[in-house]
């Protein structure tokens, strides 16, 4: 007999454009400290063009892929 | 994914983006269950177009433009990272072709900062990755089946290499 999942599936919710920021922001809160605003602007001026550490780079990998959630 | 975890998925479409998404977790990451009881992190970044389905008036279907899929311990210790990320001008990770990051310990490489090439890799095959090799616990006994049909769906209609 096979089984299926006991809790329900969140599916995939599209964001208007205030969630969308505000999503986008937390991550970048949470993954460098800084408000999304303040990454795009660091990410656009080239500021993380120099070499980074690790982590740092781990977290500005992910967040220049998620930039589409913050402009 | 639903064949581990239940986390749902958040994306956005603008025009202002020329048709670029990104998707991601709603709550940031999921966690997996190891059958020995400890935890796995998963973070997941994707970034995809929308092009018209050939062949089939009408539809539509996704085509991946880049992507990280990381697996991490309960401690955020990264395990592996798949990455793909061809415009990325970032120094440190400039590698434009997919490849995966693995993590361990090496007296004589630095195993993390080695691009070690793959194929791109699908979303099912993380996670069957997850299942089969790192021990999670699939939610639905028939994750084999669901993973296949699946991937066999993706591989059909994927407009990438």
């Amino acid at each position: 007999m096979v089984s299926t999942p006991t809790d329900v599936d969140s599916g995939i919710r599209f964001l208007d454009d205030d969630e969308s920021h505000a999503y986008f922001d937390r991550q970048a809160q949470r993954l460098l400290g800084i408000s999304g605003e303040e990454f795009l602007r660091r990410y656009d001026a080239g500021e993380y063009e120099r070499p980074l550490d690790d982590r740092a780079l781990r977290a500005v990998m992910k967040l220049a892929m998620l930039s589409s959630f913050g402009r | 994914m639903g064949c581990i975890t239940s986390e749902g998925f958040v994306t956005r479409y603008s025009e202002r983006n020329g048709n670029v998404l990104a998707a991601s977790f709603q709550d940031d990451f999921a966690i997996g269950t190891r059958r020995n009881g400890q935890s796995l992190k998963l973070e997941f970044a994707h970034g995809h177009t929308l092009i018209q389905a050939q062949g089939e008036r009408g539809l539509w279907t996704a085509s991946t433009t880049e992507y990280i899929y990381e697996v991490a311990d309960e401690r955020d210790d990264l395990i592996a990272t798949f990455h793909w990320h061809p415009v990325s001008r970032l120094a440190g990770d400039e590698m434009r072709w997919p490849h995966v990051h693995a993590c361990g310990a090496r007296d004589n490489l630095t195993l993390h900062k080695l691009h070690l090439p793959t194929g791109c890799v699908s979303i099912e095959a993380v996670v069957r990755f997850l299942i089969e090799d790192l021990d999670v616990i699939p939610r639905r006994d028939d994750w084999h089946a669901v993973l296949d049909r699946h991937e066999a769906a993706f591989r059909r209609s994927r407009t990438w290499a």
